[in-house]
């Protein structure tokens, strides 16, 4: 787990791809459309640039290969679709509740009730 | 292009990425790019495309230096030199070691893309950035068309007044006109004529004007008796104010009774759509007088549709619009054969138009070559590989995969790629200035901004393309061999080891023919212009251009009494044989279009259009034009006698077919109804005056002092001088004698006539120098490619060649085998290429004067020289065939 800590702070778009394979294996478009979906556009994943963090995920084993879900679409099942290791659901939590201290911080909330106002 | 094509392309750029990382991943990368290629538009791909090579660049990258990242590494070995960095340095001192051939790729390379990144720098001007104004794509530009005569008029103040307010589709509407004025002589002493523009309605907010300094003209400068205000171009206010602030507010501008007062100074970017003008003097919109003025046509409109409204539906409103006039102002408006019409047009079609077809030609022609250039390329790279076949066979035997044995060469191929734009970029940015100074004026004006970051973004985009691409073929071919095939043959020249070489001499032939025969359709067609005759003699003849000024001349005795001092002063100075003073230069000044008809026509219906000229005396004999019948003016030809007109053959013809001209009358339409028939006195030759590729049109010469009409139309004129002295010593002689008699009349545009009727030709030289240019590097790349195939193909042949001269071939045998062998390939690609080129030539139509699209002479002589250039380039190759010793078969065979 040690070594798991050591990868937090998570860069924010190894967040959001970890976020999107929570609960549900997607295969590399799917992560894609979903990143873009979830950052409203904001960030759009290349295909060697998804793949590159994909690989950095399995090696750590945080993501895994997966057989495809029995009710994705005909031709998806020769996808490869990943989805996250009991390590990468203890990662994912670890940076959630890290941003979470962060944004409840009262300087933090101070800034955001600010922007709100 | 379709998906799996476009799929295949992106899986064979994979190929640079780690095999690890490859085999894992590729895949489904490439299966991702497909579907979102599927689900994108035009645009969308095209970004697509620039960040699929980004991305695979910099994942090959990433993954080679941070390999804790990927996947361990399946096979031992693949460590050190596996690296991309590995390869690219195998690549560089491969290079390196031969830099005859490096040398001559990368400047081969170089060409091409230094024309292409030249030639989209005009593009890049013209099509993508031609019009520099708020919505151009809403702006539509309005005018007016006659049945009976040529070209189209502007609208007339009344026809303005009614488009403004009664067409609904249109959300603005605005429109000029032009005038001249004269500035008294400045701080340097010297007069100038200044050309102003006068804009109405909401032309500012059309065009996006803005003032760096002062202010535009407001509402309160539209009341009706408002006084005249005027804003400077930016350009006009540094050259005649020396950019001095101090003039806003203080100085005026001479028009009028009182002048019109400098407000403000419009910013540099600010210029109207067609025509320059010097300043802009507000043209206050007055309903109440213009609405009477249905006959001058000067405003030149252009209107913004509102958003979402079509062209066609602002079309269609006009067209009610004319049915409205043709029954409130009949006689005025009449629809049909001789009546008038309006015409919509979008602006950038208008104004864009026939620059943007030079560009798409231009970058055709330019894209022809850099392909050429990459076949060129990909043909050495490819005979490099054959060498190599032993070393590459020995590589695969050992175990290498075959993307380590392409990836070297096809990184060879980007290397060679990024050294061509190296090359190539300074070439377009040291080029262009040649370029524009044989381009004519609105290309030259547009592209002046030369080369910027988005042309070398394009430079840099284009180099690695290429590179991609030619590296692409040789490093296929390397993948694909089978590598006990490879032992076999090591060092063995194989048959059918050059089919691939053979066909790219073929494709380089083709594309060279098509180069050269749309350049050679385009200098015929050149040539003819130039041999076409104007009709008026250019030789010895020098002209100077006058404009007076009214506050110093205000009536027409006083501005012909200048004329014909300064024609009598200018005749008297030594070594000129005559002078004289014509309204507007042929070949270079706009022609003023009106109507006459004979004195025995029976109503309107018999009117005939014509070109009106005015001239001196003696005017016809000092531009050389010949006179058929009759006599030119004479000085007794004078207010007070009889009025005298010389007409052109073609409007001699016109108006009285079947007999001669001379001694017939006219009416001038144009002129007030008390102004008397006008008797024709000569005939004379037609001139080409709009330019040497039209028709000449019915032309009428009426002389300078009996000019019928407004004073306005004898404001300016042309002195033209004959003379067998140098033009450097005339001209100041003449401007100083025109001066002694009045310093306050600007004596401007010094030229030669020679130079006139050349710069009227500049658009066509300019097409067809530089497609010569090109056509010229596509038969130098061509037939280098030819020599270096035909050696490469000697050298590999030699055991044979020793083994046959030793058994007592001919050397005749031998010369002739190797000749027919190369030739014919070549004879094939100058076939197909001809076979293009009829294909592509009627494109070219527009651009060609007095030659066939598919002239028979071009279709066939081009082809014929690419095959005389070809056999020319085997023949010292081949005469190495023949002279290969016998004992070097020996020494070859190990």
């Amino acid at each position: 787990m040690s070594e798991l800590a050591d990868l937090i702070p998570l860069p924010p778009h190894t967040f959001l791809v970890l976020l999107c394979l929570r609960g549900r294996p997607l295969h590399g478009y799917g992560i894609k459309k979903e990143v873009r979906a979830r950052s409203e556009g904001r960030v759009d994943l290349d295909p060697g640039g998804l793949y590159r963090l994909i690989a950095r995920l399995e090696a750590r084993g945080i993501v895994s290969v997966v057989e495809a879900p029995v009710d994705a679409p005909g031709d998806d099942h020769r996808r490869v679709f990943y989805t996250l290791t009991p390590a990468g659901e203890a990662l994912l939590a670890m940076e959630a509740s890290r941003l979470a201290a962060l944004i409840g911080s009262p300087d933090v909330a101070a800034l955001i009730e600010g922007a709100r106002a | 292009m379709s998906g799996p094509g476009i799929g295949r392309i992106y899986g064979a750029l994979l190929w640079i990425l780690p095999e690890a990382f490859r085999r894992r991943y590729a895949a489904e990368m490439r299966r991702m790019f497909e579907e979102q290629w599927a689900e994108s538009g035009v645009l969308r791909r095209m970004v697509m495309v620039v960040r699929a090579l980004r991305d695979i660049a910099w994942t090959a990258l990433a993954v080679r230096l941070c390999p804790g990242h990927t996947l361990a590494p399946r096979r031992r070995g693949d460590g050190m030199t596996s690296g991309l960095a590995a390869d690219l340095r195998l690549a560089v001192r491969g290079l390196r070691r031969r830099p005859g051939f490096t040398v001559m790729a990368a400047v081969t390379i170089g060409l091409g893309i230094g024309a292409m990144t030249a030639v989209f720098s005009v593009v890049d001007a013209t099509v993508l950035h031609g019009l520099r104004v708020p919505e151009p794509d809403r702006l539509i530009s309005i005018w007016s068309r006659f049945a009976d005569q040529p070209g189209d008029f502007e609208l007339s103040p009344a026809e303005f007044t009614d488009v403004r307010s009664d067409v609904r589709s249109l959300e603005l509407v605005g429109g000029y006109g032009f005038g001249e004025i004269t500035l008294e002589p400045l701080d340097d002493g010297v007069a100038r004529t200044a050309v102003v523009a006068r804009p109405i309605g909401d032309l500012y907010e059309l065009l996006g004007a803005r003032a760096v300094l002062g202010r535009l003209p407001g509402p309160e400068d539209d009341r009706i008796g408002a006084p005249l205000v005027a804003v400077l171009t930016h350009g006009f206010w540094m050259e005649a104010f020396g950019g001095d602030p101090g003039v806003v507010g203080t100085r005026t501008l001479p028009l009028g009774n009182s002048g019109a007062q400098i407000i403000g100074v419009l910013a540099p970017e600010v210029a109207l759509p067609e025509g320059d003008a010097d300043a802009w003097v507000h043209q206050v919109l007055n309903p109440e007088s213009w609405v009477s003025d249905r006959s001058g046509h000067w405003v030149s409109t252009l209107a913004r549709l509102r958003a979402g409204v079509s062209e066609e539906s602002a079309r269609a409103e006009l067209a009610s619009l004319e049915r409205t006039w043709a029954e409130r102002y009949a006689g005025m408006h009449t629809i049909g054969a001789h009546g008038h019409a309006t015409g919509v047009m979008s602006l950038s079609a208008r104004i864009l138009g026939p620059t943007r077809r030079i560009a798409i030609l231009l970058s055709m022609a330019a894209g022809l070559l850099l392909l050429l250039a990459c076949a060129n390329v990909a043909n050495l790279l490819l005979a490099r590989g054959e060498t190599r076949t032993s070393e590459v066979g020995v590589r695969v035997a050992l175990g290498a995969s075959r993307a380590r044995v392409a990836r070297p060469v096809m990184l060879e191929g980007l290397v060679l790629g990024v050294l061509g734009g190296i090359l190539g970029v300074p070439l377009a940015r040291f080029g262009m200035p040649l370029l524009l100074q044989i381009a004519p004026p609105d290309i030259a004006q547009l592209a002046g901004v030369g080369v910027d970051a988005r042309v070398v973004a394009f430079a840099v985009a284009v180099s690695l393309a290429t590179g991609a691409l030619f590296g692409l073929v040789p490093a296929l071919s390397a993948a694909r061999r089978d590598p006990a095939a490879l032992l076999r043959s090591s060092g063995r020249g194989r048959t059918g080891a050059t089919r691939g070489l053979r066909l790219l001499v073929a494709g380089q032939t083709a594309l060279a023919t098509v180069l050269l025969a749309l350049a050679g359709l385009l200098t015929r067609s050149l040539f003819e212009l130039n041999s076409v005759h104007p009709g008026l003699d250019p030789r010895g003849r020098i002209t100077l251009d006058l404009t007076v000024p009214p506050a110093r001349f205000s009536d027409a005795p006083s501005v012909l009494g200048f004329y014909d001092a300064a024609q009598q002063r200018v005749q008297e100075l030594p070594g000129i044989e005559r002078a004289a003073l014509v309204r507007n230069l042929p070949l270079r000044d706009g022609q003023r279009r009106e109507y006459v008809a004979r004195e025995q026509a029976a109503g309107r219906e018999e009117r005939t259009g014509v070109t009106v000229q005015l001239a001196s005396p003696g005017a016809l004999g000092t531009l050389g034009i010949r006179l058929f019948e009759g006599r030119e003016f004479q000085n007794a030809d004078r207010t007070d006698a009889p009025l005298v007109a010389l007409v052109n053959r073609s409007a001699a013809r016109a108006l009285w077919p079947d007999e001669s001209a001379l001694g017939r009358r006219v009416r001038a339409l144009f002129a007030p109804p008390d102004h008397g028939l006008i008797t024709i006195v000569g005939v004379y030759e037609d001139v080409r005056s709009e330019s040497l590729g039209a028709t000449p049109e019915p032309e009428i010469i009426l002389p300078f002092n009996q000019v019928p009409g407004f004073l306005g139309a004898i404001r300016s004129a042309t002195v033209v001088i004959q003379s067998g002295s140098a033009p450097a010593t005339v001209i100041p002689a003449a401007r100083q004698a025109i001066r002694a008699i009045n310093a306050s009349v600007p004596v401007e545009t010094a030229t030669t006539m020679a130079e006139v009727v050349r710069a009227s030709s500049s658009r066509e030289r300019f097409i067809a120098s530089l497609l010569g240019v090109f056509a010229g590097l596509a038969l130098v790349i061509a037939a280098v490619g030819v020599f270096g195939v035909v050696s490469f193909s000697v050298a590999r042949q030699t055991r044979e060649f020793a083994i046959r001269n030793a058994l007592g071939a001919g050397r005749s045998t031998i010369l002739g085998g190797v000749l027919r062998k190369n030739v014919s390939v070549a004879a094939a690609g100058a076939m197909a290429g001809a076979i293009l080129a009829l294909l592509a030539a009627p494109g070219l139509r527009s651009f060609l004067y007095n030659v066939a699209p598919r002239d028979p002479l071009i279709m066939a002589g081009v082809p014929l020289m690419l095959i005389v250039v070809a056999m020319l380039s085997s023949l010292a190759p081949a005469l190495r065939a023949t002279r290969v010793s016998p004992a070097r078969a020996l020494q070859e065979s190990d």
